[in-house]
């Protein structure tokens, strides 16, 4: 800034004609005199400082609500489960302060836990040699249309699987794979009465059977699936036209509803993108369990599960055209609409839920219970809301959420002047899924807004050319979203979901009787073995089972003997009643690695091929003598 | 080429004031000879089509030349395709053509040019209808030229079709055609190496509707009350030149993952806050210039007067070129979302800034302090112009001098290292 008080300033003469009329006018008013208003400046000076935040990253944190900052030693409101994309695991963060809690290994293979070494892993995971998983969509079961904290569903995109969460324990108890379909994208439960299914969407299309005697497009199908939350068992499969993106159930229990973007059937980008409106195909699963229970259905190949054809013309499924490539399908928490997110069209598709009925027994035609399309901006690609009639929607292409009122859209589209959009905010960068607390309950309390942003880019530290995501928190408890909160997460959630702290009842440490080590204790028994007192080793021909408690800061055995080539299995039940003395199991140079929390017993089988001395020890921090937690296994020479 | 000569088509036309009239009751039967008449064109020949209202057509002759009496009306009747083009190089002209079908699910087109018509040519045709005016299916090597293209303004804006719809053609010369009313103007996705010149988009969701489409050419087009006049989105090797957007919404033009692009010469004015029911929607200010994501693009000669925001910036948009673009009058110049400062001179030019408030004492048309438009101060000025008069207060002074020891009231963005003192040359609003 010029010094005006600087003697050696060039004398410009405004009355130069040489002078740029920039120049004339800064030294006309450079010179003239602002006594007169001088006053005012102490008045300006002190609002100065909200002018500069609008558009500033670090101010975005200062203006919130404030109480998302939950102190040391506070807990949380929420618990957030989080997909974790393609690293196969779904995480357990508190909201609103976004802090990680705690990991669950699903379709991954977990060095700490041991998730994918154990027994008892294996066992979940089941006959399928996939290392790898996709998770996207976390759903927890709900009883009438509450959550009731028992089970958390996620889909595993990559191998065609679902697994099931228990939220007691925190460990996936089971895995199912579905049959004759690629790639399960879209999850979703039935709500009420209770969480009796599953449904799940394939999203590619293949032949059926696929084995490889067919391999045209035409005669490739994909499939709705539901699968039985208790059982885990595939109850029955839906062959769709077109294929399918994502799906939510209603309030009632009738009607499922989900998203096509590929109604072209093309396998190239450009032939996905050519029609103007794709659909949304809703399914009647009463008329589904009819058509199962009087047997028309078919099987395919050595599958058991029943496929019903629910193709164009089918009385089980009904098409609704919607806009362009739709892409989210959310269910409103009062039960009234699906709403249908465009994508490649800048609207969202409002499904009145109690017309469904009527277009299933043809009393009115196919777009028909469209009951407004609101404008909402580029690239709609989720919606969740807040239980107050306001619906929150993410806009990929304007990097923004726009909040806007479910009740005015349609009054607009009725043709009255109202404005259904209340507020756009700016998120960083590219959000996908978005979540608001409660959403998919009849609890949905509009609290927090989580966006999941699928660029960071500039707004953490770099850390080399692979960024983390960022998911963002919001307050939506008043009248304007605010942002409060960046968090980085890595590879790569889709999708999260809010609960109430008080919906979930987890145990502080394993029942010993749990049904998630049935097997260990089934063999222990068989072996005469008792697991919660017992250190022994039982030889089974070349077959070693070796039984331990584990104890802070000691190994029940601290040494025990095999030959060389014994396939060992190593039980270990953790005898600490105290919560958090988890134990690990740790062989070293065998890649053996497991977590025994106070009461479980995990086991572990290898072959012991290399004679020698092998030590082992306690991973898991557990006590002041921790490091001295160790053991050696003997191995004799063949 | 051949004119073929129908002498009972030439006595037709001396009637054509009393065959309007009563064409109702025998248009099925014109449009059948009609029909048979185009049918059995030869490649080479020429046809008008006679004064009167006729049903729709479908031309499968290849190489033929097909265009209207002045008084010649195609009515669809609502429903389908008003003509239809299924062959190689045929030139369809000088038609007036309306009420074609509504269905979007069977994209409905005025004129459809299917995927065997390459090298059609549809000329100063006037359509107005409900769903696609013309519709490009996969066409290479297609001119549509002087058409004026008018939506059907009664439906909803969601349900009405584009005016030229650009399905993964190439080669398309799409120029000097009006549009308004339609939902989206022209709207090109997954076609490449396309021309799009001297169109003017009035009244429409989206001017040009943008998607992954690569090395288009964008020349010389006028978008005006739209709500955004030029949406490009997710793709690469664009040239955007001599464009205008005036009195559009939301954005005059946008560039969502654009790069290794070239925008030239724009002039984009007066874009205002998005609404909706005649409400402003918080959040949506009008940007002049929004770029996203995008990268490696030169910005030169570029306009932008009196927008809510002149640029908005964000996403990692870095390694952008920029110099000589001007930013008069909006009251937000910049809005520079990043955490990394962006240098905005090429090569010791920069950019004309209204609100620049610096001197130029060696008189070099370059201001010899950077133009910082985030600068707080900046800001404050246009918010409270009367600030103005207390440029060289010493409060002023201290403000600025105080924002610039404590960084905290000053957020990272843009740096004019060499502001122009005066617009560009040539530079014109």
């Amino acid at each position: 800034m010029i010094d005006k008080n600087d003697n050696n300033l060039p004398v410009i003469d405004t009355e130069d004609c040489h002078a740029s009329e920039h120049v004339k006018m800064s030294r006309r008013l450079f010179l003239g005199s602002s006594t007169a208003v001088v006053g005012a400046v102490g008045a300006l000076g002190a609002g100065i400082g909200s002018l500069f935040s609008s558009s500033t990253v670090a101010d975005s944190h200062k203006n919130g609500a404030g109480d998302h900052n939950i102190g040391p030693g506070d807990l949380d409101e929420y618990y957030g489960f989080w997909s974790g994309g393609h690293s196969g695991e779904v995480r357990i963060l508190g909201v609103p302060s976004m802090r990680e809690l705690m990991r669950i290994p699903v379709f991954n293979i977990d060095s700490a836990t041991g998730w994918g070494l154990t027994n008892e892993s294996k066992e979940v995971l089941g006959d399928y040699p996939y290392q790898n998983g996709d998770c996207h969509h976390p759903h927890i079961s709900l009883t009438d249309g509450h959550y009731d904290g028992k089970y958390l569903f996620i889909n595993d995109k990559a191998n065609t699987r679902v697994a099931r969460i228990r939220l007691d324990i925190m460990k996936t108890d089971r895995i199912t794979h579905v049959p004759n379909v690629q790639a399960i994208h879209g999850l979703r439960l039935q709500k009420v009465p209770y969480t009796k299914y599953v449904f799940c969407n394939a999203e590619f299309f293949i032949p059926q059977p696929n084995d490889g005697n067919e391999f045209s497009l035409e005669k490739s199908y994909t499939m709705f699936n539901a699968i039985d939350a208790e059982t885990m068992e595939v109850a029955w499969q839906v062959i769709v036209d077109g294929n399918l993106d994502n799906t939510d159930a209603d309030y009632t229990g009738k009607y499922v509803a989900a998203t096509c973007y590929n109604s072209e059937k093309a396998s190239d980008l450009a032939g996905t993108m050519r029609n103007d409106r794709d659909w949304v195909v809703v399914f009647s699963i009463e008329r589904i369990e009819a058509a199962v229970k009087a047997g028309s259905f078919k099987t395919i190949g050595d599958s058991k599960v029943p496929v019903v054809d629910g193709r164009k013309g089918s009385d089980l499924t009904r098409y609704i055209p919607v806009p362009k490539n739709p892409h989210g399908l959310n269910t409103s928490p009062d039960g009234k609409y699906f709403i249908a997110n465009g994508k490649l069209s800048p609207t969202c598709s409002i499904i009145a839920i109690d017309r469904l009925d009527d277009l299933f027994e043809n009393k009115i035609s196919e777009r028909d219970p469209i009951i407004a399309e609101p404008e909402l901006g580029l690239g709609p690609l989720h919606t969740t809301f807040d239980g107050r009639g306001n619906a929150y929607t993410t806009l990929f292409i304007d990097s923004q959420v726009v909040k806007w009122n479910i009740e005015d859209a349609i009054k607009h589209y009725q043709g009255e002047e109202v404005s259904y959009i209340r507020q756009k905010l700016d998120v960083h960068y590219q959000p996908g899924h978005n979540h608001a607390s409660l959403t998919e309950s009849r609890d949905a309390d509009g609290k927090w807004l989580v966006v999941l942003s699928k660029f960071s880019k500039d707004r953490f530290l770099p850390v080399g050319p692979l960024h983390p995501e960022n998911d963002q928190l919001i307050d939506i408890s008043g009248e304007e979203m605010k942002l409060v909160h960046d968090g980085p997460t890595y590879a790569e959630p889709h999708d999260c979901i809010l609960v109430r702290r008080d919906q979930i009842k987890t145990k502080k440490i394993w029942d010993p009787k749990d049904p998630f080590f049935a097997s260990a204790r089934k063999q222990a028994e068989k072996d005469g073995v008792d697991l919660e007192y017992d250190n022994t080793v039982i030889r089974d021909g070349n077959k070693v089972r070796v039984y331990m408690i584990s104890v802070a800061p000691v190994f029940g055995l601290n040494e025990f003997k095999v030959k060389q080539g014994d396939e060992v299995t190593v039980y270990v039940s953790n005898r600490d009643m105290v919560e958090d003395v988890t134990h690990g199991f740790c062989m070293v140079n065998h890649g053996v690695n497991m977590e025994i929390s106070p009461q479980q017993t995990s086991s572990i089988t290898f072959i012991a091929s290399k004679p020698g001395v092998h030590w082992y020890y306690c991973s898991w921090f557990c006590h002041a003598l921790h490091m001295e937690m160790t053991g050696r296994m003997i191995v004799e020479k063949a | 080429m051949i004119i073929k000569k129908l002498r009972h088509f030439k006595t037709w036309q001396g009637f054509s004031f009393l065959m309007a009239a009563i064409c109702s009751f025998i248009s099925f039967n014109i449009n059948a000879a009609l029909q048979t008449n185009l049918d059995r064109l030869e490649p080479g020949e020429s046809f008008t089509l006679p004064a009167g209202t006729i049903s729709s057509l479908v031309l499968r002759v290849p190489n033929v030349a097909v265009s209207c009496h002045k008084n010649t009306v195609i009515d669809a009747e609502g429903h389908g395709h008003a003509v239809e083009i299924l062959a190689e190089e045929i030139i369809f002209s000088d038609c007036q053509i309306r009420n074609w079908g509504q269905d979007l699910n069977k994209l409905d087109a005025g004129i459809f040019v299917s995927r065997q018509a390459r090298g059609a040519v549809i000329k100063n045709n006037r359509l107005i209808g409900p769903a696609f005016g013309i519709w490009l299916d996969a066409t290479p090597d297609v001119i549509v030229r002087n058409n004026h293209i008018h939506g059907e303004a009664k439906l909803r804006s969601q349900d009405r079709g584009n005016g030229i719809h650009l399905f993964n053609t190439s080669g398309a010369l799409i120029e000097e055609n009006q549009i308004s009313e339609t939902r989206d103007g022209i709207y090109i996705e997954s076609a490449n190496n396309n021309t799009i010149r001297n169109n003017l988009m009035t009244s429409l969701r989206y001017g040009v509707h943008y998607m992954y489409s690569m090395d288009n050419l964008l020349e010389k087009n006028i978008t005006r009350g739209t709500r955004t006049g030029y949406a490009l989105m997710q793709s690469k090797r664009l040239k955007v030149i001599d464009n205008r957007s005036e009195e559009d919404e939301n954005y005059g033009i946008l560039m969502n993952f654009i790069t290794d692009s070239i925008l030239v010469n724009n002039v984009v004015e007066g874009v205002s806050q998005g609404q909706t029911a005649g409400k402003d929607i918080s959040g949506a200010e009008g940007k002049g210039l929004f770029v996203y994501n995008s990268l490696f693009n030169t910005f030169d000669g570029n306009y932008f007067i009196d927008n809510n925001i002149g640029i908005h910036l964000t996403a990692g948009s870095e390694d952008n070129k920029f110099k000589n673009n001007a930013f008069i009058n909006n009251a937000h110049q910049v809005k520079y979302v990043a955490n990394r400062i962006q240098e905005w001179s090429t090569d010791g030019v920069g950019n004309y800034w209204s609100d620049y408030l610096g001197w130029d004492m060696n008189d070099d048309a370059i201001g010899d302090v950077a133009y910082e438009p985030n600068d707080g101060i900046d800001r404050l000025l246009w918010k409270y112009p009367a600030a103005k008069l207390l440029i060289n207060s010493p409060s002023v002074i201290m403000l600025r001098w105080v924002q610039r020891q404590f960084p905290i009231l000053k957020s990272l963005g843009v740096k004019d290292s060499y502001p122009l003192m005066t617009l560009p040359a040539g530079l014109m609003p």
